[in-house]
């Protein structure tokens, strides 16, 4: 009983990590309509930046995490001016290829600047001890985790209630000619829904660095994050989050438990076979909306 | 584009549908097929091995170019289905002691069979979500590999694949390889491009174009994709299994997810919907990837201070800046500019 509560408890905190890398592929889609599938090299440099600010130059603790978050907001505007807006109006897979692209040249500048060595945040941040609530083993990691997705997603869904701006996204999000229509600035709402997104992908990095470290290994959290977002639905964010805890969970309990027997990759390949199977089950995702198409 | 020759007329249905419809295509057909199968004497043995490999990949970008440039069937899977081919072909060789020249069709109806069951899905899957079991199919494969028939694959240690043989006569060399290459990829191209005029390849571009319009056309369109899919991974599996008896080593490394990506990719670079866009796209993908393989150490030892990070990085950051310059300067790809170039040559002394 006791490994069945561990085992669900990571697979919380996993999914979490899961369900906000998804979050900024959801709130893209939403906006733009593009298949975001970069959050791998995202991830990357967000985690590799902040790593660089609290490591490598040693900064003070606010200093560097505010550092990150500037760099973060740098990441996300030179991404949507530079290589997302020219593609406005362009078959909409040339986006998602440059999306794809967009993760590749992230992996391979983070693999020149910080080289493959696994890169350790700092003690307070990784290092943090394991506390027992009735006999249950829980890194206090995952438990900040919980805590802080639960925090910025409902932030989120806050700004997408009571902001202007997140109105104007919600807006753009419904239809961007009516959006240009009551005079706004579509184009500012794009550059914003990628910073938020590059914002998400930060506090995702920080978690997934702290939990297992920094390495190129990083960005099959961007894959999960896709497929996360895929499977509750594209346009969805609660559907995000039930889809990210759902794989979490199926990944850690099949990890548990069904290691001995199907073998070891099958922590890795269980939510595959699991998203294979819904996609006939429910092909617009668990929450996406469901089109009625005319010709 | 359909700009024709001045004074060429069709009198004949047979001359309207023909491909190669002038006696200066014929010329030029024969004298590319001549000049393919004399490459051995002007090349060296480096670039002829480079050829293979180019000649494997066109075979397996027919295949994504069926799929995805012609029905629209996104695929993010395609290394996986390639790498099933390869290990189909190589289980056969390796265990059952099959001549190659069995294997290699039986490696793409294996591969073509994963694809029909991965296939299955687009009964309500559609558009964006293919995503989902064409990645699965991605890691699916692996987990088969490296798991499940563990015992026959030996894992991640990988398989050996021989050198296939003919009457005695082993394929063991570049030259004599590259001519089986070229030999193959050239029926494949043909078998793809008349494939792509026939009932099946409309019913595909129909479904490209509007999938619910086809239907109400009459055309079945589960029917369609899956024969979609099966084809594009027949095509898969013979250039896995090709390229597979060419290193005559496999393990699943070789087909990581960022090929998956880089088929599409490129194949958008090369332009989608059009059979020469395909070609377009191996070479484009095959020749950068040699340049950067080049460009590289020579890099890395002027910059003395990267420890070697450039060698393994340079080929990702290139590859993702050149197919982001292509996206947002030629997004309909290299095919497109040789069509224009087409057109242009045959209206040459005049503007249009």
């Amino acid at each position: 009983m006791n490994t069945f509560v561990q085992l669900f408890v990571s697979g919380i905190a996993i999914g979490l990590i899961y369900a906000l890398a998804a979050l900024g592929v959801v709130i893209v889609y939403k906006a733009t309509k593009v298949l975001n599938l970069a959050p791998g090299g995202l991830l990357l440099i967000t985690a590799y930046l902040s790593w660089m600010f609290l490591v490598q130059l040693k900064l003070p603790v606010v200093l560097a995490i505010i550092a990150s978050i500037a760099a973060a907001v740098l990441v996300g505007w030179i991404v949507e001016r530079f290589a997302l807006r020219p593609l406005i109006g362009q078959p909409i897979l040339a986006a998602i290829i440059l999306t794809d692209m967009i993760w590749f040249f992230f992996r391979g500048t983070s693999f020149l600047f910080w080289g493959g060595n696994p890169k350790m945040f700092p003690t307070w941040l990784a290092g943090r001890p394991t506390v027992f609530i009735g006999g249950i083993g829980i890194p206090e990691i995952m438990i900040w985790c919980i805590i802080l997705c639960a925090l910025t997603i409902g932030g989120l869904m806050a700004y997408f209630k009571f902001t202007r701006s997140g109105l104007a996204m919600r807006v753009t999000a419904e239809d961007v000619i009516v959006a240009e229509n009551l005079g706004i600035k579509t184009t500012r709402v794009f550059s914003n829904t990628w910073i938020i997104c590059l914002l998400l992908f930060l506090v995702t990095a920080f978690f997934v660095g702290a939990i297992q470290g920094i390495s190129q290994d990083l960005d099959f959290v961007g894959v999960y994050g896709v497929i996360v977002a895929l499977l509750g639905g594209l346009e969805s964010f609660p559907g995000a989050i039930i889809a990210g805890l759902l794989i979490g969970i199926v990944q850690s309990m099949v990890g548990g438990y069904m290691a001995g027997i199907l073998g070891g990759g099958i922590a890795e390949t269980a939510p595959f076979i699991v998203m294979f199977l819904v996609s006939f089950w429910r092909p617009y995702g668990f929450f996406g909306l469901e089109r009625i198409e005319r010709i | 584009m359909k700009g024709r020759p001045c004074g060429v007329f069709d009198v004949k249905y047979s001359q309207d549908k023909a491909v190669l419809r002038t006696k200066t295509h014929w010329t030029l057909f024969i004298l590319f097929l001549i000049f393919l199968f004399t490459m051995p004497l002007y090349l060296n043995d480096h670039l002829l091995s480079l050829g293979v490999i180019i000649g494997t990949t066109v075979i397996a970008m027919f295949g994504v170019q069926i799929m995805v440039g012609y029905t629209m069937q996104i695929t993010l899977g395609h290394a996986g289905f390639v790498g099933f081919g390869a290990y189909v072909s190589a289980l056969l060789t390796h265990h059952l002691g099959w001549n190659f020249f069995f294997a290699l069709p039986v490696a793409g109806l294996g591969a073509a069979m994963y694809g029909l069951l991965i296939g299955t899905s687009t009964v309500r899957c559609k558009g964006l979500y293919m995503v989902i079991p064409t990645i699965s199919a991605h890691f699916i494969f692996f987990y088969l590999v490296n798991e499940v028939f563990k015992k026959w694959t030996f894992g991640a240690e990988g398989i050996e694949c021989a050198s296939p043989v003919l009457f005695g006569f082993v394929f063991d060399t570049d030259v004599s390889y590259f001519y089986l290459v070229a030999f193959i990829a050239v029926i494949m191209g043909i078998g793809a491009k008349n494939l792509v005029r026939t009932k099946t390849g409309r019913a595909f571009v129909a479904i490209r174009d509007n999938d619910i319009s086809a239907e109400v056309m009459g055309i079945d369109i589960f029917r369609y994709k899956l024969l979609s899919f099966a084809i594009g991974n027949f095509y898969a599996g013979i250039g896995g299994a090709l390229w597979g008896h060419y290193v005559t080593y496999i393990n699943t490394e070789f087909f990581p997810i960022l090929d998956t990506v880089y088929y599409v990719a490129f194949l958008i670079v090369g332009g989608l919907g059009t059979i020469m866009g395909a070609v377009f796209a191996a070479f484009f993908w095959r020749l950068l990837g040699e340049g950067v393989n080049y460009v590289a150490p020579v890099l890395d030892s002027m910059l003395s201070g990267t420890g070697g990070n450039i060698v393994s990085s340079m080929g990702l950051i290139t590859f993702a800046v050149v197919t982001m310059l292509f996206l947002i300067f030629e997004p309909r790809g290299i095919a497109h500019r040789w069509e224009l170039f087409k057109h242009s040559y045959r209206l040459h002394p005049f503007n249009y």
